[in-house]
Protein backbone atom coordinates (compact mmCIF):
# COMPACT_ATOMS: atom_id res chain seq x y z
CA UNK A 1 0.00 0.00 0.00
CA UNK A 2 3.24 2.25 1.07
CA UNK A 3 4.61 0.93 -1.82
CA UNK A 4 1.69 2.22 -4.26
CA UNK A 5 1.48 5.66 -2.95
CA UNK A 6 4.94 6.24 -2.95
CA UNK A 7 4.56 5.20 -6.91
CA UNK A 8 2.00 7.52 -7.52
CA UNK A 9 3.70 10.46 -5.89
CA UNK A 10 7.03 9.46 -7.88
CA UNK A 11 4.18 10.18 -11.17
CA UNK A 12 3.16 13.49 -10.10
CA UNK A 13 6.91 14.30 -9.70
CA UNK A 14 8.14 13.59 -12.66
CA UNK A 15 4.51 14.60 -15.00
CA UNK A 16 5.03 18.01 -13.22
CA UNK A 17 8.74 19.02 -14.55
CA UNK A 18 7.54 19.76 -17.85
CA UNK A 19 5.71 22.88 -16.56
CA UNK A 20 8.19 25.41 -18.45
CA UNK A 21 8.00 24.32 -22.07
CA UNK A 22 4.84 26.35 -24.42
CA UNK A 23 3.62 27.91 -21.16
CA UNK A 24 3.13 28.71 -17.23
CA UNK A 25 1.28 26.07 -15.64
CA UNK A 26 -0.92 28.27 -13.74
CA UNK A 27 -3.42 28.12 -15.33
CA UNK A 28 -4.25 24.65 -13.29
CA UNK A 29 -5.90 24.75 -10.00
CA UNK A 30 -2.56 23.22 -7.44
CA UNK A 31 -5.07 23.00 -4.86
CA UNK A 32 -7.64 20.22 -6.14
CA UNK A 33 -7.21 16.97 -7.60
CA UNK A 34 -10.40 15.56 -9.55
CA UNK A 35 -11.20 12.50 -11.33
CA UNK A 36 -12.57 11.72 -14.16
CA UNK A 37 -14.59 9.32 -15.77
CA UNK A 38 -15.34 8.42 -19.17
CA UNK A 39 -13.94 7.15 -22.79
CA UNK A 40 -10.72 8.73 -24.60
CA UNK A 41 -12.02 10.45 -27.77
CA UNK A 42 -8.15 11.38 -28.73
CA UNK A 43 -4.73 11.21 -28.09
CA UNK A 44 -2.85 14.14 -29.33
CA UNK A 45 0.79 12.56 -29.04
CA UNK A 46 2.45 16.27 -29.76
CA UNK A 47 5.31 18.59 -28.63
CA UNK A 48 5.70 20.15 -26.15
CA UNK A 49 2.56 18.54 -24.51
CA UNK A 50 0.41 15.56 -25.16
CA UNK A 51 -3.12 15.99 -24.91
CA UNK A 52 -5.44 13.55 -23.97
CA UNK A 53 -9.45 13.76 -24.96
CA UNK A 54 -11.64 12.16 -22.96
CA UNK A 55 -15.78 12.30 -23.23
CA UNK A 56 -16.94 12.09 -19.63
CA UNK A 57 -19.96 13.46 -17.48
CA UNK A 58 -18.85 16.48 -16.57
CA UNK A 59 -19.69 18.60 -12.57
CA UNK A 60 -23.59 18.52 -13.71
CA UNK A 61 -23.57 14.98 -14.99
CA UNK A 62 -24.07 16.21 -18.36
CA UNK A 63 -21.49 14.52 -21.09
CA UNK A 64 -18.29 16.92 -22.30
CA UNK A 65 -14.93 16.54 -23.60
CA UNK A 66 -12.14 17.26 -21.51
CA UNK A 67 -8.92 18.76 -23.12
CA UNK A 68 -6.20 16.54 -20.36
CA UNK A 69 -2.91 18.22 -21.05
CA UNK A 70 0.32 16.10 -19.96
CA UNK A 71 4.13 16.07 -20.25
CA UNK A 72 6.36 16.10 -23.47
CA UNK A 73 6.31 12.60 -25.67
CA UNK A 74 9.84 11.79 -24.79
CA UNK A 75 9.62 11.99 -21.31
CA UNK A 76 6.03 9.95 -21.21
CA UNK A 77 7.91 7.21 -23.30
CA UNK A 78 10.58 6.69 -20.71
CA UNK A 79 7.13 6.19 -17.89
CA UNK A 80 5.70 4.23 -20.04
CA UNK A 81 3.51 5.59 -22.44
CA UNK A 82 3.01 5.61 -26.16
CA UNK A 83 1.23 7.30 -28.56
CA UNK A 84 -0.79 4.24 -29.02
CA UNK A 85 -1.08 3.13 -25.58
CA UNK A 86 -5.03 3.82 -25.40
CA UNK A 87 -7.49 4.19 -28.39
CA UNK A 88 -10.24 6.01 -29.33
CA UNK A 89 -13.71 4.59 -27.17
CA UNK A 90 -11.35 2.77 -24.48
CA UNK A 91 -12.65 3.15 -21.27
CA UNK A 92 -10.08 5.71 -18.84
CA UNK A 93 -10.26 7.12 -15.75
CA UNK A 94 -7.69 10.00 -14.96
CA UNK A 95 -6.91 12.12 -12.32
CA UNK A 96 -6.53 15.96 -13.19
CA UNK A 97 -5.73 19.51 -11.86
CA UNK A 98 -8.78 20.91 -13.14
CA UNK A 99 -8.09 24.40 -15.14
CA UNK A 100 -8.73 27.50 -13.10
CA UNK A 101 -11.24 28.77 -15.69
CA UNK A 102 -13.60 26.28 -15.17
CA UNK A 103 -13.52 25.09 -18.70
CA UNK A 104 -13.54 21.09 -18.83
CA UNK A 105 -9.87 20.27 -18.87
CA UNK A 106 -6.75 19.85 -16.63
CA UNK A 107 -3.61 19.07 -15.99
CA UNK A 108 -2.89 15.33 -16.49
CA UNK A 109 -1.52 13.77 -13.02
CA UNK A 110 -2.17 9.91 -13.41
CA UNK A 111 -4.59 7.52 -15.62
CA UNK A 112 -6.15 3.82 -15.29
CA UNK A 113 -7.51 1.98 -18.19
CA UNK A 114 -11.09 0.28 -17.87
CA UNK A 115 -9.91 -2.71 -16.48
CA UNK A 116 -7.65 -1.08 -13.82
CA UNK A 117 -4.00 -0.87 -15.07
CA UNK A 118 -1.91 1.84 -14.45
CA UNK A 119 -0.90 3.82 -17.65
CA UNK A 120 2.83 4.27 -17.33
CA UNK A 121 3.22 2.16 -14.66
CA UNK A 122 4.64 2.73 -11.39
CA UNK A 123 6.27 6.16 -12.43
CA UNK A 124 9.86 4.98 -13.48
CA UNK A 125 10.39 8.16 -15.08
CA UNK A 126 13.47 10.05 -16.77
CA UNK A 127 15.99 9.28 -13.73
CA UNK B 1 64.33 -5.56 -47.48
CA UNK B 2 65.48 -7.44 -44.34
CA UNK B 3 65.87 -4.33 -42.73
CA UNK B 4 62.53 -3.20 -43.29
CA UNK B 5 60.76 -6.49 -42.68
CA UNK B 6 62.69 -6.38 -39.43
CA UNK B 7 61.18 -2.74 -38.68
CA UNK B 8 57.86 -3.80 -39.53
CA UNK B 9 57.71 -6.56 -37.11
CA UNK B 10 58.93 -4.27 -34.54
CA UNK B 11 55.98 -1.78 -35.46
CA UNK B 12 53.69 -5.03 -34.94
CA UNK B 13 54.81 -6.29 -32.00
CA UNK B 14 55.08 -2.44 -30.71
CA UNK B 15 51.29 -1.97 -31.72
CA UNK B 16 50.78 -5.52 -30.02
CA UNK B 17 52.26 -4.74 -26.84
CA UNK B 18 50.67 -1.27 -26.96
CA UNK B 19 47.41 -2.73 -27.15
CA UNK B 20 48.16 -5.33 -24.03
CA UNK B 21 49.41 -2.50 -22.20
CA UNK B 22 45.78 -0.55 -22.84
CA UNK B 23 43.84 -3.93 -22.52
CA UNK B 24 45.36 -4.07 -18.89
CA UNK B 25 44.27 -0.87 -17.78
CA UNK B 26 41.27 -0.90 -15.99
CA UNK B 27 38.39 0.74 -17.85
CA UNK B 28 37.37 2.84 -15.08
CA UNK B 29 41.00 3.94 -15.52
CA UNK B 30 40.51 4.28 -18.68
CA UNK B 31 37.48 6.70 -18.69
CA UNK B 32 38.94 8.69 -16.12
CA UNK B 33 42.20 9.43 -18.19
CA UNK B 34 44.56 8.07 -15.56
CA UNK B 35 47.10 5.70 -16.54
CA UNK B 36 47.70 6.26 -20.02
CA UNK B 37 47.58 10.16 -20.57
CA UNK B 38 44.52 10.29 -22.44
CA UNK B 39 41.57 13.02 -21.70
CA UNK B 40 38.86 11.55 -20.01
CA UNK B 41 36.00 11.00 -21.96
CA UNK B 42 32.33 12.53 -21.24
CA UNK B 43 30.37 11.22 -24.36
CA UNK B 44 27.82 9.49 -23.78
CA UNK B 45 23.76 10.01 -22.26
CA UNK B 46 23.47 11.38 -18.95
CA UNK B 47 20.36 12.04 -16.51
CA UNK B 48 20.33 14.98 -14.24
CA UNK B 49 20.33 14.08 -11.18
CA UNK B 50 18.20 17.01 -9.33
CA UNK B 51 18.51 18.93 -6.55
CA UNK B 52 15.44 18.76 -3.68
CA UNK B 53 12.22 19.88 -5.24
CA UNK B 54 12.02 23.52 -4.54
CA UNK B 55 8.80 24.79 -2.98
CA UNK B 56 6.63 26.39 -5.18
CA UNK B 57 3.73 29.05 -4.44
CA UNK B 58 0.29 26.90 -4.83
CA UNK B 59 -1.09 29.43 -6.44
CA UNK B 60 0.66 30.13 -9.49
CA UNK B 61 3.25 27.07 -9.50
CA UNK B 62 6.11 30.48 -9.22
CA UNK B 63 9.24 28.60 -8.16
CA UNK B 64 10.58 30.35 -5.01
CA UNK B 65 14.28 30.09 -4.66
CA UNK B 66 16.57 28.28 -1.45
CA UNK B 67 19.11 29.74 0.18
CA UNK B 68 22.19 30.05 -2.47
CA UNK B 69 20.22 29.47 -5.43
CA UNK B 70 20.17 33.47 -6.11
CA UNK B 71 22.87 35.17 -7.21
CA UNK B 72 23.66 39.03 -5.61
CA UNK B 73 22.21 41.38 -8.26
CA UNK B 74 22.59 45.07 -8.05
CA UNK B 75 20.35 47.42 -7.02
CA UNK B 76 18.84 47.68 -10.82
CA UNK B 77 18.87 43.80 -11.35
CA UNK B 78 17.53 43.26 -7.74
CA UNK B 79 13.97 45.57 -8.99
CA UNK B 80 13.91 43.68 -12.57
CA UNK B 81 14.13 40.56 -10.27
CA UNK B 82 11.14 41.60 -7.75
CA UNK B 83 9.16 42.88 -11.45
CA UNK B 84 9.53 39.21 -12.56
CA UNK B 85 8.12 37.56 -9.71
CA UNK B 86 5.40 40.02 -9.49
CA UNK B 87 4.17 39.14 -12.97
CA UNK B 88 4.68 35.64 -12.27
CA UNK B 89 2.53 35.58 -9.25
CA UNK B 90 -0.32 37.12 -11.62
CA UNK B 91 0.05 33.85 -13.72
CA UNK B 92 1.46 35.84 -16.33
CA UNK B 93 3.79 34.29 -18.58
CA UNK B 94 5.43 37.88 -19.98
CA UNK B 95 8.65 36.56 -18.29
CA UNK B 96 9.05 33.58 -19.04
CA UNK B 97 10.90 32.95 -22.48
CA UNK B 98 10.69 29.29 -22.80
CA UNK B 99 7.15 29.38 -22.32
CA UNK B 100 6.70 31.10 -25.38
CA UNK B 101 9.50 28.23 -26.90
CA UNK B 102 12.17 30.29 -27.21
CA UNK B 103 15.65 28.50 -26.00
CA UNK B 104 16.74 28.34 -22.15
CA UNK B 105 20.23 29.25 -23.68
CA UNK B 106 23.43 29.28 -21.28
CA UNK B 107 23.45 28.67 -18.12
CA UNK B 108 19.85 27.14 -18.27
CA UNK B 109 20.61 24.93 -20.97
CA UNK B 110 22.67 22.27 -18.31
CA UNK B 111 19.29 21.93 -16.34
CA UNK B 112 19.29 19.50 -19.30
CA UNK B 113 15.55 17.93 -17.60
CA UNK B 114 15.35 15.41 -20.16
CA UNK B 115 18.29 14.52 -20.84
CA UNK B 116 21.56 15.50 -22.04
CA UNK B 117 24.05 13.99 -25.03
CA UNK B 118 27.60 14.71 -24.83
CA UNK B 119 29.92 13.83 -27.99
CA UNK B 120 33.30 14.32 -27.38
CA UNK B 121 36.27 14.88 -30.02
CA UNK B 122 39.65 16.04 -29.64
CA UNK B 123 39.21 19.52 -30.73
CA UNK B 124 35.00 19.70 -30.02
CA UNK B 125 32.64 18.64 -27.35
CA UNK B 126 28.79 18.86 -28.80
CA UNK B 127 25.93 19.22 -25.94
CA UNK B 128 22.33 18.17 -27.04
CA UNK B 129 19.68 18.61 -24.61
CA UNK B 130 16.36 17.34 -25.12
CA UNK B 131 14.93 19.87 -23.14
CA UNK B 132 13.85 22.39 -25.82
CA UNK B 133 16.26 20.48 -28.68
CA UNK B 134 19.00 22.60 -27.85
CA UNK B 135 22.96 22.39 -28.68
CA UNK B 136 26.00 23.71 -27.45
CA UNK B 137 29.30 23.45 -28.65
CA UNK B 138 32.55 23.90 -27.00
CA UNK B 139 35.89 23.86 -29.33
CA UNK B 140 38.64 22.69 -27.51
CA UNK B 141 41.08 23.54 -30.39
CA UNK B 142 42.27 26.86 -29.07
CA UNK B 143 40.59 28.99 -31.51
CA UNK B 144 38.95 32.00 -30.34
CA UNK B 145 36.04 33.61 -30.58
CA UNK B 146 35.96 35.91 -34.44
CA UNK B 147 35.69 39.08 -33.60
CA UNK B 148 32.43 39.36 -35.42
CA UNK B 149 30.40 36.59 -33.87
CA UNK B 150 26.33 37.21 -32.99
CA UNK B 151 25.10 37.47 -29.24
CA UNK B 152 23.61 33.76 -29.34
CA UNK B 153 21.43 32.00 -26.77
CA UNK B 154 24.52 29.41 -25.71
CA UNK B 155 27.01 31.94 -26.19
CA UNK B 156 30.52 31.15 -27.55
CA UNK B 157 32.72 28.26 -25.60
CA UNK B 158 35.91 27.38 -25.57
CA UNK B 159 37.60 24.97 -23.78
CA UNK B 160 41.08 23.60 -22.22
CA UNK B 161 42.04 20.60 -19.87
CA UNK B 162 43.96 21.04 -16.26
CA UNK B 163 44.61 17.72 -16.08
CA UNK B 164 40.92 15.80 -15.94
CA UNK B 165 39.10 18.92 -15.57
CA UNK B 166 37.78 20.32 -18.55
CA UNK B 167 37.79 24.29 -17.85
CA UNK B 168 34.75 25.83 -20.76
CA UNK B 169 34.63 29.73 -20.92
CA UNK B 170 31.67 31.05 -22.64
CA UNK B 171 30.93 35.00 -23.65
CA UNK B 172 29.11 36.60 -26.37
CA UNK B 173 25.70 35.76 -24.41
CA UNK B 174 22.18 37.38 -25.16
CA UNK B 175 21.18 39.39 -22.17
CA UNK B 176 16.95 38.35 -22.44
CA UNK B 177 17.63 35.12 -21.00
CA UNK B 178 16.82 33.79 -17.56
CA UNK B 179 18.96 32.10 -15.77
CA UNK B 180 16.89 29.37 -14.24
CA UNK B 181 13.52 28.62 -13.01
CA UNK B 182 12.96 31.47 -10.85
CA UNK B 183 13.31 34.01 -13.88
CA UNK B 184 16.84 35.36 -12.59
CA UNK B 185 17.83 37.71 -15.04
CA UNK B 186 21.68 38.93 -16.26
CA UNK B 187 23.40 41.41 -18.68
CA UNK B 188 24.91 40.14 -21.82
CA UNK B 189 27.90 41.13 -20.01
CA UNK B 190 27.27 37.40 -18.36
CA UNK B 191 30.52 35.49 -18.26
CA UNK B 192 30.53 31.97 -17.02
CA UNK B 193 33.21 29.31 -16.52
CA UNK B 194 32.61 25.59 -15.98
CA UNK B 195 34.62 23.05 -14.65
CA UNK B 196 33.64 20.10 -16.14
CA UNK B 197 34.93 16.33 -14.53
CA UNK B 198 33.74 13.00 -13.40
CA UNK B 199 33.72 12.62 -9.86
CA UNK B 200 33.04 9.29 -10.62
CA UNK B 201 33.51 6.97 -13.52
CA UNK B 202 29.69 7.50 -14.34
CA UNK B 203 28.80 10.93 -12.53
CA UNK B 204 29.70 14.03 -14.78
CA UNK B 205 29.77 17.20 -12.23
CA UNK B 206 29.55 20.90 -13.77
CA UNK B 207 31.01 23.75 -11.69
CA UNK B 208 29.23 27.14 -13.30
CA UNK B 209 30.60 30.33 -12.31
CA UNK B 210 28.81 33.27 -13.24
CA UNK B 211 30.36 36.69 -13.33
CA UNK B 212 28.14 39.98 -14.97
CA UNK B 213 29.20 43.05 -13.78
CA UNK B 214 26.04 44.33 -14.70
CA UNK B 215 24.05 42.54 -12.70
CA UNK B 216 25.53 41.08 -10.17
CA UNK B 217 27.47 42.19 -7.21
CA UNK B 218 29.83 39.20 -6.89
CA UNK B 219 30.01 36.26 -8.70
CA UNK B 220 27.74 33.18 -8.65
CA UNK B 221 28.20 29.72 -8.06
CA UNK B 222 26.41 26.45 -9.55
CA UNK B 223 26.94 22.87 -8.91
CA UNK B 224 25.17 20.60 -11.35
CA UNK B 225 25.76 16.28 -11.70
CA UNK B 226 24.74 13.73 -14.07
CA UNK B 227 24.40 9.97 -14.11
CA UNK B 228 25.81 8.27 -17.14
CA UNK B 229 22.75 6.37 -18.57
CA UNK B 230 22.13 2.63 -19.19
CA UNK B 231 22.15 1.42 -22.86
CA UNK B 232 18.83 0.47 -22.00
CA UNK B 233 17.57 4.15 -21.63
CA UNK B 234 20.20 6.01 -23.57
CA UNK B 235 17.50 7.06 -26.15
CA UNK B 236 16.67 11.20 -26.14
CA UNK B 237 13.63 12.04 -28.25
CA UNK B 238 12.38 15.12 -30.20
CA UNK B 239 10.91 17.93 -28.06
CA UNK B 240 10.31 20.03 -30.63
CA UNK B 241 8.37 22.79 -29.10
CA UNK B 242 7.03 25.06 -31.56
CA UNK B 243 4.97 21.88 -32.74
CA UNK B 244 2.30 22.88 -29.92
CA UNK B 245 2.45 26.41 -31.72
CA UNK B 246 0.39 24.99 -34.24
CA UNK B 247 -2.40 23.65 -31.80
CA UNK B 248 -2.72 26.75 -29.49
CA UNK B 249 -5.89 28.54 -28.93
Amino acid sequence: MRMKFLGVAAVVVTLAVPAFAHHSFAMFDYNKEITITGSVKELQWTNPHIHLLVNAPDAKGVMAEFDIEGGTPGNLRRQGWSRDVVKPGDKISVVIRPLKNGDNGGQLISAKKGDGTAIGGQGGGGE
Amino acid sequence: MTTRTTSRLQLVSLTALLGLVITAIPAEARQSGEGNGARPDFSGVWRTINPPAAPRVNTTLRWLPGPGELPDFTPAYKQRYDKIQASRETGSEETESVARCLPPGMPWFMGAQYGLEILQTRDKIGMFSEWMDAYRRIYLDGRKMPADFDPSYNGYSTGRWEGDTLVVETVNLRGETELDRYGSPHSDQLRIVERIRLVEPNILEDVLTMTDPVAFTKPWTQTRRYRRTTKENDELHENTCAEGLRLAK
